[in-house]
């Protein structure tokens, strides 16, 4: 007598696909996925906890190691949270400085998503395509903060630095690299017919689905809700910007692809325009090092990569924030996993999952 | 006319829900005992004047004697954010959970009982979330220090 | 031009003069040539295996924009060598739940079939360790055992991983099986023999390509099905399930496995080029250089595949070949049926 069993598999926490220590537990029947269940907390290092013990300046270099693949929009999101409590004035060039690096970091990190997107699915060459982009982002990154990953480089009052002598040309140098790789991708991958096959139609989530869950960023504007922070909630100087928030139809693996790449598009516009009105002047305001804000609590949030990144901050008066959290769109994001996956096969789990680009340093935190 | 709708959202939260205005993260934020909060809650989402259908986020600070549950609620279509406070008590903190009004606040609400140790009456999975399944204490709570246990 | 064009054949029966010197009979001469042919045979697989490696990365650099092995030799040529006494240092890990048997025997069988199919392949005119009448028939039924081999391995590893890998092998490998033999067909309905040397002798005036295109297709498709590569490596799926049947292999045991798959590469290779490109016909250079030029031709091709496309998933897979694939060929095997009876 034949008799069938599901089978219970362990991805993760290390595994390719799981890009980091996320751990999903499948109940297999044959190929087919009968139930997924997500567990996090692997990279858990207590960043929240870990903020309370400092001053609020020594709580920015934990920012970075949120969402380490794009650390100046944490820094962002957190720096301008704290300058609403603090109510200073930022310069205009600091100002402009600053969205030219939110972009560049939300082009890295999408480009990492690409390149991990499509390694996942078993083509390897748009991966390095992707990563010698990078590089250059990471070049320039490197250039004004010294730093290639963890920057600390938006501070309070303005940015760190000004930017070095001959930014401008490597920044549109590199602008042009990536509208290059854009269409490179578009050639060895958007277009091919296996690509297709593997993302169209799989892991479709429903709008409603997606509000109900609170997912944010690209994968809820592939479903066709057009919410964006800088839009929606305009912070910093986004409002002088002329750009396009892409949304997609369908909301599945391929729509989430398409929106991600549209969005480099228009980051990269962003960016242009930027360039073109950068003023002179200082890139400072006059904030001392030990800050004190007021009693009271500020809530700020930004559109990462990820999806909507917010900082809640309460401060008691002391130099050391009370309560210091991260609404971290990546934790929300990934959440939605088991509803996407189940009746599919193992192979679309791991598309499904590099579609939410989960980065573990952000969810679990 | 988002200004004059919230308004009288409010007003209706304050005279049905027993509602107040407070000092808060956004504004206007609301102030609910937590025997109301689902209903006010599910009135704020459902309603027709501004929906708020989007649990942008909910966490909580120990405030050392009670609790003070965050919830940030958010319009897509109106474009608004809205705060809800809840205190609780410290010693046995226990709030009705919304995740039968939002699926997405399920991670949230075991990520506070994880750190915080609140409980969240009605969900169906609270568990332990980011530490290990054998963790004793509670790290985000003003008593827990980085170098002990929780006392 | 003659002396270099059989200039193997004259080594050849430079060592049968030289085995016969010693007293040797004609027959114990025979029989000793086959040892000889043999150890050259595996001599050039082994060849095959170290820098078809080497092959694969730097073209998998030249695709990338990126030198791939550089440091060890001059151009990196000793890599392959390098990383192989590495594998032989390696220690023998045999995890603890693995049935000892099977998972041990599992590289041996997917690396003989490999090897055995080299013995018909026809290097040039007159070149062949073993002219069988019913070569492709050979070839066929011996390449096929490799999925038990597969299947082995992802058994006897004792992990889930190594399990799905091994199910999808037979899956794919069954599926691949029929339309690979099926787009033969059409050459030997053309040729009406099943040796490999009478194949090429065949394509002295057309190479077989032209009337055969869509039974070329279809070969190559379901060759690279049947060797695991991209698209089609779902076996291995090293995003989906880490390694897949090697999950569990290292060391020497892993070699084994790598060696028969750039052993399996130029087999596969080998047979698209006598079957459909001429084997080794060609002007002015030597015919085992064609045949080597042609095969490399078709290696190549492979890996241009491979560091291009990205993976099926398993049910795309196997549409693929009983919807598509398999109709495809029986489709040609009529309309060379046709054709043969309308023109021959």
């Amino acid at each position: 007598m034949l008799k069938t069993q599901e089978l219970t598999l362990n991805v993760g926490p290390q595994h390719p696909a799981t890009h980091g220590v996320f751990r999903v537990i499948l109940t297999l029947d044959g190929e087919n996925v009968v139930d997924a269940k997500p567990v996090v907390g692997y990279l858990h290092r207590g960043i929240e906890k870990l903020a309370e013990g400092g001053t609020y300046l020594q709580a920015l270099p934990l920012t970075d190691r949120l969402d380490y693949v794009s650390a100046m929009c944490n820094n962002l999101a957190y720096v301008q949270t704290v300058e609403k409590l603090l109510e200073v004035e930022v310069p205009e060039r600091a100002e402009y400085i600053r969205v030219i690096m939110a972009e560049l970091s939300r082009i890295a990190s999408h480009l990492i998503f690409t390149g991990t997107f499509s390694l996942d699915l078993g083509a390897f060459t748009p991966l390095l395509y992707c990563f010698r982009t990078r590089e250059l982002i990471l070049d320039l990154f490197e250039a004004v903060s010294g730093q290639r990953m963890t920057f600390s480089y938006i501070r309070f009052g303005g940015v760190a630095k000004d930017l070095p002598d001959g930014f401008e040309e490597k920044c549109r140098e590199a602008l042009g690299m990536v509208r290059k790789n854009i269409d490179d991708l578009n050639t060895i991958l958007t277009g091919n017919e296996i690509f297709q096959a593997r993302c169209r139609g799989v892991g479709v989530l429903d709008p409603e689905l997606a509000v109900e869950y609170g997912v944010t960023g690209p994968i809820l504007r592939a479903s066709g809700v057009r919410y964006d922070v800088r839009k929606d909630d305009p912070y910093g100087i986004y409002d002088r910007f002329d750009f396009e928030v892409p949304t997609g139809t369908n909301g599945d693996t391929l729509d989430r692809y398409l929106v991600r790449v549209a969005e480099m598009g228009q980051s990269a516009r962003i960016i242009e325009q930027a360039l073109d009105q950068l003023p002179k002047g200082e890139v400072a305001a006059k904030v001392p090092r030990n800050v004190k804000p007021v009693v009271g609590e500020a809530y700020h949030h930004i559109e990462g990569p990820r999806g909507d990144l917010g900082f809640f901050v309460v401060s008691d008066g002391s130099p050391k924030p009370y309560r210091w959290r991260v609404r971290s769109p990546a934790f929300v994001n990934i959440s939605v996993l088991p509803e996407l996956v189940r009746g599919l096969k193992v192979a679309d789990l791991v598309a499904i999952l590099a579609s939410l680009d989960p980065v573990l340093g952000e969810i679990d935190r | 006319m988002p200004e004059s709708k919230m308004a009288q959202l409010v007003e209706k939260a304050e005279n049905s829900f027993g509602a107040q205005v407070v000092e808060g993260f956004v504004n206007p934020t609301l102030s609910v005992a937590p025997e109301n909060l689902v209903e006010l809650l599910k009135y704020l989402k459902d309603n027709d004047l501004v929906s708020f259908n989007y649990l942008l986020d909910l966490t909580a600070v120990d405030q050392k004697d009670h609790f003070v549950l965050v919830y940030h609620l958010r319009s897509v279509d109106s474009k608004v954010s809205l705060g809800i406070k809840v205190s609780v008590d410290r010693d046995t903190p226990k709030v009705p959970s919304v995740t039968s009004l939002w699926k997405g606040a399920n991670w949230h609400e075991r990520e506070a009982f994880d750190l915080f140790g609140i409980e969240f009456a009605g969900h169906p999975n609270l568990t332990r979330i980011l530490l290990p399944e054998d963790w004793v204490g509670h790290p985000l709570r003003k008593d827990f220090t980085t170098s002990g246990a929780s006392s | 031009m003659e002396t270099i064009n059989n200039l193997l054949i004259n080594i050849a029966h430079g060592i049968r003069g030289f085995i016969l010197s010693y007293g040797a009979t004609g027959d114990a001469a025979d029989l000793l040539m086959t040892v000889v042919a043999a150890a050259i045979l595996l001599g050039i697989i082994g060849f095959v295996g170290l820098y078809g490696i080497y092959a694969e990365r730097k073209i998998a650099g030249f695709f990338q924009e990126r030198y791939g092995p550089n440091r060890v030799g001059p151009y990196g040529l000793l890599q392959s060598v390098a990383d192989g006494l590495k594998l032989i240092g390696k220690e023998d890990l045999r995890p603890a739940g693995a049935d000892p048997w099977v998972f041990t025997a599992a590289p041996y069988v997917v690396l003989t079939p490999a090897v055995m199919v080299w013995a018909v392949l026809p290097f040039s005119k007159n070149i062949v360790a073993v002219d069988l009448n019913i070569g492709i028939l050979y070839v066929v039924a011996v390449s096929s055992v490799t999925t038990l081999g597969l299947l082995m391995a992802g058994w006897g590893s004792n992990n889930k991983y190594s399990l799905l890998g091994g199910m999808r092998s037979v899956a794919q490998m069954i599926s691949y099986e029929i339309p690979l033999v099926f787009s033969l067909m059409g050459v030997i309905m053309i040729t009406g023999s099943l040796n490999l040397s009478d194949i090429v002798a065949a394509q002295e005036r057309v190479w077989f390509i032209v009337p055969q295109i869509l039974g070329f297709l279809v070969f190559v498709c379901a060759a690279t099905a049947e060797l695991n590569r991209v698209p089609f490596d779902l076996t291995e799926g090293e995003s989906e399930l880490t390694a897949g049947t090697y999950t569990e292999y290292s060391g020497m045991r892993w070699a084994l496995f790598f060696a028969a798959e750039y052993a399996n590469l130029f087999a596969v290779s080998a047979i698209a080029t006598t079957f459909f490109l001429g084997g080794w016909q060609g002007p002015l250079l030597p015919p085992y250089l064609w045949f080597f030029i042609k095969t490399c031709g078709m290696i190549f091709f492979f890996m241009w595949l491979r560091w291009t496309l990205p993976r099926f998933r398993i049910d795309q897979v196997l549409n693929f070949g009983w919807k598509l694939l398999l109709p495809l060929s029986i489709a040609n095997i009529f309309i060379t049926g046709i054709g043969h009876y309308l023109l021959g």
